[in-house]
């Protein structure tokens, strides 16, 4: 008798437990870079330097360190009208000769998000090849599900690309490196930019990408940096999965429905190229403005053609060159003067953009991986 | 000695107190300590016990999400077409899309297993090497709808799953088709993990099945995980192991009654262990410092309030100390310190007169000291000089002290006998004898005396010694030893024994003399009834002519007879010695020739031998008595050798000395020693004290009066003599006589012709009897003499007076009542110096007798007396009187 009732007292006790513990359960599932330095504040000197080492001229690694050659795993969803991932690793490769780092590269191309089991036997097949350095993305949970069972074993080493937001499950055990642009800093240059051209006010929508990290950081930064700081509403939004074709349908619907809307707020390139199409379309391109995100050449040229009213430009080139001064630091035993995450720069590229200064930035952008 | 330097106590009081402070301060936080963390591991335990619990419930949940998913990919029609048609791929995609719907909670197994294909479709994660493991799966029968944990381990896979399998059912037969099976893999499964370290809120957690570990929200190569390996291997379940800023507790969770557990760790800050250590390390500092700010704070403030009090009480107790004994106290603000003050200042006045009576006492018990350290000298001087043996030994018998009288018993110096028994220096039988006297004394608990004869090894004297040994205790009770004084009574036992001889003769003298007394009394008054018969006879037979002769011998006979009573009473006067009734200087050596040939013609059975001084021995004695106890002395020796026999008779000049006097009362000088040793039967030693007491006799009555020696003894202690006796049973005995020697020449004794002699001349007869009065007045008018009778002193003296230049002679009874004889005597003398006078006694010549006879008294008559005597007697006198008249 007395046992079940001592046992009543601890079920009691765990449900309360749970309850209290659950409140955190609908916290967000990242961690902002703001909120790693907060966290991690020896982060943001590291991230400084680790950043002007990132900008300057590679220099070799060290002589007598490299024992062998680096085994590098590379598993990345280039197969879309961004030219990021192909820069970036054309980039890495370039800097990683620069520094004269001896590396095997094992690369694995797929499509974005539906090809994540596809992506599944990439990793399991780079895996068994054992590399020292896996380079993945975390988009979509599939993502997380399949990097889990690999984030607490001593190798590979892992580098996740375009994602600057630690997830907050990882805490303590956080990848080699997280590398990309900060999807949020880039989602807020552009809110303030429609601010700015709105006057805060009027109707919107938003195409996100595919559901998952990068809808998140892009598209609900957006949508609640306006919710604070205007009165510009959201009528509408769909989920393109990253699709030009589906984005240019679902622009169409929006126009149908909401004739007033002001802009249309895009996630990535392929989902803004898919609104213009339909803008075009609909002969609305120059009342209903569009976005473009991370300022490849693509997009330039939109900016060029006068077709795309804004995109925020990457310094892309930086996400290669980071990952290849991270691996020469770790080989060089410098593992901890690598920041945990590199965030690249951001710059606003408006229509009408000067061509010397477009080209200035180009330059600078794409300094490994070329103009073009 | 080591002089401990005065130290300020104070400061050490103070420390002291500080000390005690924090040492009981620590072990209170000490104490409060461990029972916080007994408290937060009791916390712990049931924190854990809750955590346990939830990963139970997660793990749980996890099932339930399985047995949802497996349900809706078994219920779906279209997946259940394929199957039916047999349609692989199409089936295949169905299962893709539920996984891909479920993406977030997607299954890392899922598959359909048919009777004829084991693995028949399958879209489980290409992450996995599922090729081995699916068959497995379909093969295990215990994989059922209730799902369980499945571990499949071969060479090249490890893998542990949350696995279910569910009948695959035909929608429209009802038919099963085959099974459907779906599970999460847990290695590395970071999802659940993380979901359960959430749920819990703890650092870490991580799974193991049979200690292998199969995954842990911590990096495997991280301290936390590896921490998490040696919790396994170290402690048992619902234990708590803590380690390097972990508190790690590993349970078991059996789900769904399996064998097999899931053994999950779980592990949690040690946070709130090190928040109480420090806590309690921070109270402790701040305690410390608090009683140390407090202490000094105490200090000063006491020191604030009582300095001045306390400096004067110090000047005061200084001026004390530096002899100033008339300092007062001046009072300060602190009652109590006046108080002490006070009572310092009425101490040192006390001590003061104390001090003056110390100093007294001081130098008294200085004195007293000289005096017992004197006297200490003067007593173990004394006891080592000390004639008597002293020694004292301890409960064992061992020798602790002796003398120098002791020394000499065991013939050895102190130093030999101490530590030593006494059977290291005398025969065993000696030393138990010693022992037993010291064991007596120590029962006793008090002196015991003893006496035993010891042989001195110095000299080999023998001393017989009276020893007192006394038990000695300390002050505080306890037994010391055994205390011997040891004194030589060899001599005093001599002594006492001599005295007790001295004493017995003594007796015998004292018991002599009353007899004699008694004797003399008698003695005389008989003498007066005698010299009544004597009288009358006489006068009687002077009255009886020839032819009166038958009258005659009557006469006689009654004169025999009176004759035969007055040797009785000579006996009994000697006895008494009641005097000699003439006493001249005579040659023992005579007398006793003479008594020989006397008794010798009488008694011709009896041989003497003598063996005589060969020259005269001359004593004053009155021979007639002398001769009596040679008689009476021959007479026991004959009667003692009723067969005949021999005396031997002896005579001797010897000198006696003070210690042999001394008993019998005699004056030491040269004697006359005469022994008379017959060979009779002699006499006992029960005999021998008796044998002078009067009417003693061991013969029949008829042979004896039992006055003949009483009387010898009497006669020569009368002549201030001595007579002993030597005695031996069967062997004879010897009486020995001395007498005084005299230094006078000896004269021969006349024997006087017995008639009476008349005369006329005037006699007064003095006598206070009526009878001698009528008797005597009578014989002298017999005789032709003028009689005149006073009845008395008093009556003679007027007598004189009114007719004495008419009285020639006077008779003068020597005891009267009124005035006695010697007084009227001196009376008379005084009236007529020249007048004769004859002393009458029925003594013998005694003391008193004698005294008037030196006063120059004519002469001596003793009663009774008959006619012829008291006529010559009478005649001799006025003859000599007449002629120096002439």
């Amino acid at each position: 008798m007395r046992y079940h009732a001592v046992h009543i007292v601890i079920l009691v006790a765990a449900f309360l437990f749970m309850l209290f513990c659950g409140k955190n359960v609908g916290a967000s599932e990242y961690i902002t870079v703001q909120e790693f330095n907060a966290i991690h504040p020896e982060q943001v000197g590291t991230g400084k330097i680790f950043s002007e080492l990132v900008k300057a001229k590679g220099a070799s690694i060290q002589k007598g360190v490299q024992k062998k050659s680096v085994k590098i795993a590379f598993i990345y969803p280039g197969e879309q009208a961004s030219d990021y991932w192909r820069r970036s690793i054309t980039s890495f490769k370039a800097r990683m000769d620069e520094i004269r780092i001896q590396f095997d590269m094992m690369e694995y191309f797929s499509k974005p998000v539906v090809d994540y089991r596809e992506q599944e036997k990439q990793i399991k097949k780079a895996l068994d090849r054992m590399p020292d350095y896996l380079v993945f993305t975390l988009d979509i949970n599939k993502h997380k599900r399949i990097l889990e069972r690999i984030v607490t074993e001593r190798k590979p080493k892992i580098i996740l690309q375009n994602i600057t937001t630690p997830l907050k499950s990882w805490e303590g055990k956080q990848p080699f490196l997280y590398v990309g642009f900060d999807h949020t800093i880039g989602a807020r240059l552009i809110a303030q930019y429609y601010i700015r051209k709105t006057y805060g006010t009027g109707q919107y929508a938003v195409l996100f990408f595919s559901q998952g990290y990068v809808s998140t950081m892009r598209g609900n930064t957006f949508i609640e940096y306006l919710e604070i700081n205007s009165n510009l509403q959201l009528v509408s939004s769909y989920y393109t999965d990253g699709n030009r074709e589906k984005s240019k349908h679902a622009t169409t619907e929006i126009l149908n429905e909401f004739p007033d809307i002001k802009f249309i707020y895009a996630c990535s390139t392929d989902v803004a190229l898919g609104a213009i199409d339909s803008l075009k379309e609909k002969g609305v391109q120059h009342r209903v403005m569009v976005n473009g995100w991370g300022g490849g050449s693509k997009e330039l040229e939109m900016i060029e053609s006068r077709n795309m009213d804004i995109t925020v430009m990457r310094m892309n080139d930086d996400n290669g060159v980071a990952m290849a001064e991270a691996i020469k630091y770790d080989i060089e035993g410098r593992g901890n003067d690598v920041p945990t995450i590199y965030s690249g720069n951001f710059v606003l590229v408006e229509k009408g953009i000067n061509q010397n200064n477009l080209n200035k930035l180009k330059k600078r952008a794409f300094r490994y991986s070329g103009m073009n | 000695m080591k002089k401990h330097r005065p130290r300020r106590h104070s400061f050490l009081i103070g420390i002291y107190i500080f000390i005690s402070l924090a040492i009981f301060s620590a072990l209170l936080l000490l104490w409060s300590y461990h029972s916080a963390i007994e408290s937060i591991n009791k916390e712990l335990m049931t924190s854990f016990a809750q955590r346990h619990i939830v990963c139970e419930a997660v793990m749980e949940n996890q099932l339930d999400l399985l047995d949802l998913e497996l349900n809706e990919v078994s219920s779906n029609t279209n997946f259940l077409q394929k199957i039916i048609d047999g349609d692989k791929p199409g089936a295949q995609t169905e299962l893709f899309k539920i996984i891909d719907y479920n993406i977030s909670n997607s299954l890392d197994i899922l598959f359909v297993s048919l009777p004829q294909f084991p693995v028949w479709t399958d879209a489980s994660s290409s992450f996995f090497n599922t090729g081995l493991i699916l068959p497995s799966i379909a093969g295990n029968k215990q994989i059922n709808r209730t799902g369980m944990v499945y571990r499949f381990k071969d060479g090249s896979s490890d893998l542990t799953m949350l696995i279910k399998s569910i009948p695959v059912i035909h929608n429209t037969t009802g038919r099963i088709l085959g099974r459907l099976f779906g599970g999460f893999v847990l290695n590395n499964n970071l999802s659940i993990l993380e979901k359960i370290k959430g749920k819990i809120k703890s650092k870490s957690v991580g799974f193991f099945i049979n200690g292998d570990l199969i995954g842990s929200t911590d990096r495997v190569d991280s301290k936390t995980t590896k921490s998490l390996q040696q919790a396994r291997r170290d402690v048992n379940t619902n234990e708590i192991y803590s380690t390097d800023g972990l508190i790690v507790v590993y349970n078991n969770i059996y789900l769904l009654g399996q064998k097999t557990p899931l053994e999950v760790i779980t592990a949690i800050s040690d946070k709130p262990l090190k928040d109480v250590t420090r806590s309690y390390k921070i109270k402790t500092l701040i305690i410390s410092l608090l009683s140390i700010v407090f202490f000094i704070a105490s200090i000063l403030i006491i020191k604030f309030l009582t300095y001045p009090s306390l400096k004067k009480l110090l000047l005061y107790s200084e001026k004390i100390t530096s002899g100033r004994m008339d300092a007062r106290y001046s009072p300060g603000r602190i009652i109590e310190l006046n108080q002490v003050g006070q009572s310092m200042e009425d101490m040192v006045d006390s001590l003061k007169a104390a001090n003056e009576e110390i100093k007294i006492e001081t130098s008294e018990r200085k004195q007293a000291e000289e005096a017992l350290r004197k006297t200490d000298i003067h007593l173990r001087t004394l006891i080592r000089t000390i004639p008597d043996l002293v020694w004292l030994k301890d409960k064992d018998g061992i020798y602790l002290f002796c003398n120098s009288k002791f020394e000499r018993l065991f013939g050895a110096k102190e130093e030999e006998i101490i530590g030593k028994t006494d059977y290291d220096f005398v025969n065993k039988k000696l030393a138990n004898s010693f022992r037993k006297y010291d064991t007596l004394a120590i029962e006793k608990g008090g002196p015991t005396t003893n006496e035993e004869e010891v042989f001195y090894k110095n000299d080999g004297h023998r001393e017989l010694l009276e020893t007192i040994k006394t038990p000695v205790f300390g002050t505080d009770g306890e037994f010391i030893g055994v205390l011997g004084i040891a004194r030589d009574i060899t001599e005093r036992r001599r002594a006492e024994e001599k005295r007790i001889a001295l004493e017995e003769k003594l007796r015998q003298a004292q018991k002599m003399e009353a007899v004699g007394t008694l004797a003399g009394g008698i003695a005389h008054d008989f003498n007066n009834l005698l010299m009544g018969i004597q009288g009358r006879a006489s006068l009687l037979s002077t009255d009886l002519e020839p032819y009166h002769r038958p009258l005659m011998e009557h006469v006689d006979a009654i004169e025999e007879c009176v004759r035969s009573a007055a040797d009785l009473t000579k006996q009994l006067l000697g006895l008494g010695r009641a005097g000699k009734y003439e006493v001249l200087p005579i040659d023992i050596n005579e007398l006793i020739i003479d008594s020989k040939n006397l008794f010798g013609r009488t008694k011709k059975e009896i041989r003497i031998e003598t063996k005589l001084q060969s020259s005269p021995l001359v004593v004053d004695a009155d021979q007639s008595q002398i001769e009596q106890v040679l008689l009476n002395l021959y007479i026991n020796s004959w009667q003692a050798m009723p067969n005949g026999g021999e005396i031997y008779l002896e005579t001797k000049a010897v000198t006696l000395y003070d210690a042999f006097c001394r008993p019998y009362n005699a004056t030491p000088g040269n004697y006359a020693k005469i022994s008379i040793t017959d060979t009779g039967i002699g006499m006992d030693d029960s005999v021998l004290p008796q044998i002078f007491d009067p009417f003693f006799t061991t013969k029949e009555k008829s042979r004896g009066t039992g006055l003949g020696l009483a009387s010898a003894y009497g006669i020569i202690k009368n002549h201030f003599g001595i007579i002993t006796v030597h005695s031996e049973v069967g062997r004879g005995s010897t009486f020995t006589i001395y007498l005084p020697v005299s230094d006078k020449d000896a004269q021969k004794h006349v024997s006087v012709k017995s008639e009476a002699i008349e005369g006329s001349e005037t006699i007064l007869l003095v006598d206070d009897e009526d009878m001698i009065i009528e008797v005597g007045g009578s014989m002298l008018t017999k005789l032709g003499y003028r009689v005149l009778v006073a009845k008395g002193g008093r009556q003679a003296i007027d007598m004189v007076q009114m007719k004495g230049k008419d009285i020639d002679l006077v008779i003068l009874d020597l005891v009267m009542p009124d005035i006695d004889g010697g007084r009227t005597f001196d009376l008379i003398r005084d009236i007529y110096p020249s007048m004769p006078v004859i002393l009458s006694s029925g003594y013998s010549l005694n003391g008193r007798a004698n005294e008037i006879m030196q006063k120059g008294c004519n002469g001596f008559i003793q009663k009774p007396f008959n006619i012829s005597d008291v006529s010559q007697k009478i005649r001799k006198i006025l003859n000599e009187t007449n002629s120096t008249t002439l």
